[in-house]
């Protein structure tokens, strides 16, 4: 019986002892734990302060290089060509023989031209002792100084034709290319040679209505190349730029491709032979004044909130905790995007991690 | 019942059965399919259609919403997903969940036809789609090919040979390729000579189009031959590009392209997938099994075959193992088997220690047996040796040989009063065989629910089910077949030394017992309050249990995402992966760092889910030498890749054990605006950060990105002969270039691009000094001449449709501890956030994985509870015996709370299979004891001394059968998978077990009105009663 009883106590105190074990584990378990707070963990940014200077523009306008002084020459008489001296590329002086057509026929004309010069001038003499005498009739005597007049001036005719059978270099310079072939018959002023000069080189390029149209009005040449600071990039020399002033600029568009021509002048140091007919393109530095405010910020620090609007983050210097703030924003350019209006300047704007941002987040400045 | 009678007397054929059984079940075990975890079905395709230049509304409107209504037209269809994007879009189609491997290729090819018949419908330029039904491979081998030395065309090369070398190897199905980037041809021209000499783009490209396609001549008749003729002048080589004169406009002088252009053979640029592998850059080549076949035979197959191919590879190549399957399931299974073994033993012990040698070790025969021919049946069923099938064999092991020790009690209990063992094995079988099935079909009729479920998780569970199915009902039937056989050949009866035989019940503990179970009877009505109270108390303690899925794997390898902003460009994202690579991979612990940046890599796990194609995503997978310093590592790097990478977002996470994927609470809301559901997103957003536990919070839609779009002057573009189209060809050649033909060279068809030199492709404004090509002017003119701003804007780059409503979902994983945690907290805040009109909240994630496994296993409890419910009433043909068995099924409850609270385990979803398997072995308790007490009732014993002896006489075999299993379920304690599980089991058992030796008793008083006799000091009988 007390073995019973004993083991009947045992048992009911293993039943108590379950029961309570059950019921201080709920308990435990019921003290809902809300999980700690942790401590608010900085998160780094780069940062870039908002200024206000105009942003510069970079334009690019492809073009030809060609010589400065130039000049297609041309023969003012048709003919045949029998003699062509010189090759392309070669250096001449001021006045030297170029081309040569076949001046038989010219020489002819004008020995003919002489020949009747020289009678009219005999018969013009005649004629004015007799006038002088009182022989021949004024009117004879006019007749015969008329055509002395007009055989002197064929005269001048034949042999200025005669002359111009011979083509000679306008000024010293190169010839740049042949367009006609020894022997081959040519028209008056059809090209027969490319000639340029040495000094210096232009470069002509087509500037769009657009970009034309932002030049400020009344600004002489020498005082836009001073705003624009045109440079030339040639093609051959891709690692160097030189220095280019506006020669002209166009006031009528060219009526097919509506753009304006223009023309730079630039001088090549001695050991770079830039020549003409190489590729170059003209590169021109554009301040924005006429769009307001035109500061930029890099284009990472710009994103798009709920609302599909272009928004930044806002770092508080004090607090540093980020805000949003609503942008309008213009053109890209480089790497940055224009800033039309909603940041101060001087104010500091969170450029990396910008979708990792939230409103009121704190934020640090990694050691620079 | 003649069975006994029958194997018992046919000894030679029972016992040459029996060995063969034995054989032919370990050579089953050795040839049976061996995986690492089960196989389910991923019951998706994607459909994918290029749409070149349209915008993501563009593609969302234009072409998902067609190949959208084509799939939706499928009966087969469970839930449609789609994206668009810019260029693309991807629908992804689910099946519903009835269809498996087997019917699934039928219902492809039904979406086939529905996607081809939609073609008609797309807009012009919009590509063929293309469905991809094999989205669930898996890539059991996934190696990374580096040779640092050798040049990228080299690797290639060598890749290529693998490829079509390892295909021929046994079991191979599929070699796919990851991060192999392909050849083009670039013709880069230069913009101030073209411009110059008024060659346009448009010129070249029909230049170079031609150069190198097959042209057909003909044939002429020289008699009587008919011969063929093929003019030359193909473009062969690279070179000869260089080579092809182009006319200039002004002079009509031929030049060279090369004069004007440079022609290079080069790699796409930019990429648009890679892989590294510790930092080298690599190819990743995965190769697939065949179905059905055998993934460790496929892996040693190849082994040999990779030592013949080594002498013809060159040397530096090396091959990085990213994930190895053979590997891991040759472990795994090895690690399983020897929890079996240890398992087996365990319960041996047991049984040696409460039966005595000989009786022990029979059973442990009998036990082997069952388990060698369980395979026998196992196999061609299509159930592999992996964790869940090996695992419930252990769950099992304690079930299996409760039949074999009732014979075998039985047999012992009537050997001791002195019957013949025959006699008594027959007799035992005859009266317990019936019972015994009753009670076997309760316990299996326990796991049916989780066998009938077709959802995934149901698939991947199922082969647990069936394994205790086969095994049980083996058990029973080697219970009144074999053992009988082996009780009579082997159980001696006990010597005939005491004149009378004892009473197996005069023990102290035996009288303890009976003598507490009459005070209970006694006073019954306050038990029954007690049991009551304790009930309450473990509901409340089971509300404070955490609740979660399915435990992580531990396997030595995890995974870290680093999110880029949405477009920003490949090479940026490659750099901030080359430094959290660097970073990583110097961390303590850190065997190996695999890089993909660009989209997810080949599945190599069937857990494993890629993310998609997506300029700014990076994923790393990191190795180590031990899992357990996974934990410590995670927040480590999480921290560190903050700090470092502050424009990304990165996080890292376990591989998933079983169907679901990080990102475990996901908030979804659909509506149309997607105005409207940004601002929902951003306020989810804010409150899932709120909440300091909570991480790797993100939005599928990701950020809006920016836009350039370059407003065209009409007029001027008409005065020019221009439209956009001719915009879009000149400002695509400026930066990314123009396809404009296609070189063959040998087998490679390599693209050629024409497009800007590096120098103008680098920079932004370029774009401002583009020229395009007037036709009218017959010149190249600026193209600031028709373009008359840059204006920047946002658009939405990826939209998102569920079930063809727009659908925005806000991901975010706990810290540390169960999401359902973490979800509990901020489920009613989200649920707070005011929506207008049209747009609606649902939940995703764990919390819907969980919803849809449990849903069908919980629809079918009741029915098989049902079931098992009218079993036991036909067993006893009695309502209320059925009642007093079932009352105490909810007392599983108590054990399972104490266990899951004392262990800190979480009540997931194998836990639930736990739980429900608990109610299967309490009722074959409860039947045993019943059937006792009828019997002695049926043999005339007064009622109150029947409950009580009843209760001693199986005191033993229940206490046995209980700790038979709960404590071969030891070594499953162990394995992360089934340790809740196995927690609940054992716990649940051992205390329902005892509170159901108590409790069986007074129910059985309460509902049958027993009272209790006048007590006389109740002299047990010698044995005449008890059987």
């Amino acid at each position: 019986m007390s073995a019973m009883s004993g083991s009947c106590t045992r048992r009911t105190r293993l039943a108590r002892a379950a029961t309570a074990l059950a019921a201080c584990a709920a308990f435990l378990s019921a003290c809902a734990e809300e999980p700690a707070p942790e401590p608010e963990v900085a998160r780094p940014v780069q940062v870039v302060v908002f200024g206000s200077e105009a942003a510069e523009e970079v334009l690019e306008f492809p073009g030809t290089i060609r010589a400065a002084e130039r000049a297609e020459t041309s023969f003012e008489v048709s003919g045949r060509v029998i003699e062509f001296p010189v090759n392309e590329g070669d250096q001449v002086e001021a006045g030297q023989l170029l081309a040569r057509l076949d001046p038989q026929d010219y020489k002819a004309e004008a020995d003919r031209k002489e020949a009747v010069l020289a009678a009219a001038k005999a018969e013009f003499a005649r004629q004015e002792k007799l006038f002088a005498e009182g022989v021949a009739p004024e009117a004879e005597y006019d007749l015969a100084r008329r055509n002395y007049d007009v055989a002197v001036a064929g005269a001048r005719i034949a042999n200025k034709a005669l002359a111009d059978t011979e083509l000679r270099a306008p000024f010293a310079g190169r010839v740049a290319r042949k367009l006609v072939d020894n022997f081959q018959n040519v028209q008056a002023k059809e090209a027969v040679i490319s000639f340029q000069s040495d000094s210096g080189v232009e470069i002509q390029v087509a500037i769009p209505e657009r970009d034309a149209a932002r030049m400020p009005k009344d600004l002489s040449l020498a005082e836009r190349s001073l705003r624009t600071k045109p440079e030339v990039l040639v093609s051959a020399f891709p690692d160097q730029t030189f220095p280019a002033r506006l020669t002209e600029f166009a006031t009528r568009a060219d009526p097919t491709t509506r753009t304006f021509a223009a023309t730079l002048a630039f001088e090549t140091p001695e050991e770079v032979n830039v020549l003409p007919g190489m590729t170059a393109s003209v590169r021109v530095y554009v301040k924005d004044e006429s769009q307001v405010a035109g500061a930029t910020l890099p284009a990472s620090a710009v994103f798009a909130d709920a609302d599909g609007d272009s928004s930044v983050w806002i770092v508080d210097p004090g607090s540093l905790r980020v805000g949003a703030r609503k942008v309008q924003s213009g053109e890209l350019s480089g790497t940055s995007l224009r800033i039309l209006a909603g940041v101060e300047d001087g104010e500091w704007v969170a450029t990396t991690g910008v979708h990792q941002l939230r409103d009121g987040m704190l934020v640090r400045r990694p050691e620079l | 019942m003649n069975i006994a009678q029958f194997w018992i007397e046919n000894r030679v054929t029972t016992l040459v059965l029996t060995f063969v059984l034995l054989g032919g079940g370990m050579i089953t075990f050795g040839n049976m399919g061996r995986l690492e975890d089960p196989e389910f079905t991923i019951k998706d395709a994607l459909v994918i259609t290029p749409y070149p230049g349209a915008n993501a509304r563009e593609v969302e409107e234009e072409v998902t919403d067609e190949i959208e209504a084509a799939a939706q037209q499928l009966g087969q269809l469970k839930e449609l997903e789609s994206r668009s994007e810019r260029g693309l879009s991807t629908v992804t189609v689910t099946i519903q969940d009835r269809f498996d491997k087997t019917s699934l290729p039928q219902v492809w090819d039904e979406l086939r036809r529905k996607v081809g018949d939609a073609q008609s419908s797309l807009p012009p330029g919009a590509g063929p789609s293309i469905v991809v039904d094999d989205y669930g491979d898996v890539f059991g081998v996934f190696v990374a090919v580096t040779g640092p030395e050798y040049s990228y065309a080299q690797l290639k090369e060598t890749v290529d040979l693998l490829r079509k070398e390892l295909l021929l190897v046994q079991d191979v199905a599929k070699i796919d390729t990851f991060g192999e980037r392909t050849e083009v041809i670039y013709v880069e021209l230069d913009r101030d000579r073209a411009s110059q000499l008024g060659i346009s783009v448009p010129r070249i490209a029909s230049e170079l189009q031609s150069r190198n396609t097959v042209s057909d001549a003909g044939r002429v008749r020289v008699t009587p031959e008919y011969i063929a003729i093929e003019p030359t002048g193909i473009v062969t080589d690279v070179t000869q590009f260089e080579d092809i004169p182009i006319s200039g406009i002004e002079s009509n002088e031929q030049i060279f392209l090369r004069d004007i252009a440079t022609i290079r053979r080069d790699y796409l640029d930019p990429p648009s997938s890679l892989i590294r592998y510790d930092g080298t850059a690599a190819i990743g080549l995965g190769i697939s099994t065949v179905s059905g076949g055998n993934v460790v035979v496929m892996g040693n197959a190849l082994e040999a075959r990779m030592q013949e191919l080594r002498s013809v590879l060159p040397l530096g190549i090396e091959f990085g193992i990213v994930s190895l399957q053979s590997q891991a399931v040759t472990v795994a299974i090895s690690g399983f088997t020897n929890s079996l073994l240890q398992a087996v033993g365990i319960v041996i012990v047991v049984l040696l220690f409460f039966m005595g040698l000989r009786s022990g070790l029979l059973i442990g025969f009998v036990l082997f047996l069952t388990i060698a021919g369980s395979f026998i049946f196992l196999d061609p069923m299509g159930v592999a040796l992996e964790r869940i099938s090996l695992g419930a064999l252990i769950i099992a092991l304690g079930m299996l040989v409760d039949n074999a020790i009732v014979v075998v009690d039985g047999v012992l209990v009537r050997q001791a009063r002195g019957m013949d063992t025959k006699q008594a094995a027959i007799e035992v079988v005859r009266q317990s065989a019936i019972p015994l099935l009753g009670a076997t079909a309760v316990a299996i009729l326990a796991f049916a629910a989780i066998g009938t479920s077709e959802d995934k998780t149901g698939e991947f569970c199922r082969s647990l089910f069936q394994v205790v199915l086969v095994s049980l009902s083996f058990s029973w039937v080697t219970a009144v077949t074999v053992t009988p056989l082996l009780c009579v050949m082997f159980l001696k009866p006990p010597e005939e030394a005491e004149g009378e035989p004892e009473d197996a019940y005069a023990g102290r503990f035996y009288q303890g017992y009976m003598g507490f179970v009459r005070t209970c009877i006694r006073g019954r009505f306050v038990v029954v309050g007690l049991v009551v109270a304790i009930f309450a108390g473990s509901l409340v303690g089971f509300g404070n249990v955490e609740q979660s899925f399915f435990p992580p794997s531990t396997r030595a390898q995890f995974l870290v995402d680093v999110w880029m902003p949405r477009g920003s460009h490949v090479d940026e994202t490659i750099e901030s992966v080359t430094i959290a690579e660097d970073y990583i991979a110097g961390l303590e612990g850190v065997t190996h760092v695999t890089a993909l940046v660009g989209k997810g890599g080949l599945r190599f796990l069937l857990t494993y889910t890629p993310e998609k194609s997506d300029t700014g995503y990076a994923q790393l997978l990191v190795d180590v030498d031990d899992a357990a310093k996974i934990d410590a590592l995670i927040p480590a790097i999480e921290e560190g890749l903050a700090e470092k990478l502050p424009s990304a977002l990165s996080y890292a996470f376990k591989f998933e054990l079983g169907p679901g994927s990080n990102g475990k609470i996901r908030a979804q809301w659909k509506g149309d605006d997607p105005n409207v559901l940004r601002r929902l997103a951003d306020e989810t957003t804010a409150i899932f950060a709120s909440d300091p536990v909570s991480k790797a919070i993100r939005n599928d839609w990701r950020d809006r990105v920016k836009l350039v779009q370059p407003v065209i002057a009409e007029r001027e573009a008409n005065l020019n002969g221009l439209q956009r189209s001719d915009v879009a060809t000149v400002l695509r050649y400026s930066f990314d270039g123009v396809a404009v033909g296609v070189f063959r060279d040998g087998d490679l068809l390599l693209p050629i691009v024409m497009r800007a030199p590096e120098a103008e492709r680098s920079r932004f404004d370029s774009l401002r000094s583009a020229q395009i090509f007037s036709r009218t002017a017959g010149t190249a003119i600026p193209l600031r001449q028709i373009v008359s701003s840059l204006d920047t804007g946002f658009e939405d780059d990826v939209i998102i449709r569920e079930d063809r409503k727009r659908t925005i979902t806000i991901f975010a994983d706990p810290k540390h501890g169960a999401a359902s945690e973490l979800f509990g907290r901020l489920r009613p805040q989200v649920e707070a956030i005011e929506a207008p009109d049209g747009y609606e909240l649902e939940w995703a994630g764990e919390y819907e994985d969980s919803a849809n496994a449990q849903g069908p296993l919980l629809a079918a409890v009741p029915i098989f509870v049902g079931i098992m419910f009218v079993v036991t009433i036909s067993l006893f043909n009695s309502i209320r015996q059925a009642t007093v068995i079932w009352l105490n099924v909810p007392l599983a409850l108590v054990g399972v709370t104490v266990g899951l609270l004392v262990t800190g385990q979480p009540f997931g979803f194998m836990a639930l299979l736990g739980f429900l398997s608990l109610i299967g072995m309490l009722i074959k308790n409860g039947v045993v004891l019943v059937d006792e007490i009828n019997l002695n009732l049926g043999n005339g014993m007064e009622a109150m001394e029947a409950i009580v002896l009843s209760g001693a006489s199986r005191l033993r075999p229940v206490a046995m059968a209980a700790s038979t299993t709960a404590l071969g379920m030891l070594p499953l304690l162990t394995d992360a998978f089934f340790v809740a599980m196995a927690v609940t089991i054992i716990f649940g058992l051992l205390f329902a077990t005892v509170l159901t030796m108590v409790l069986i008793p007074v129910f059985y008083a309460i509902l049958f009105d027993v009272e209790p006799s006048v007590e006389p000091s109740v002299e047990p009988i010698g044995g005449g009663t008890t059987p």
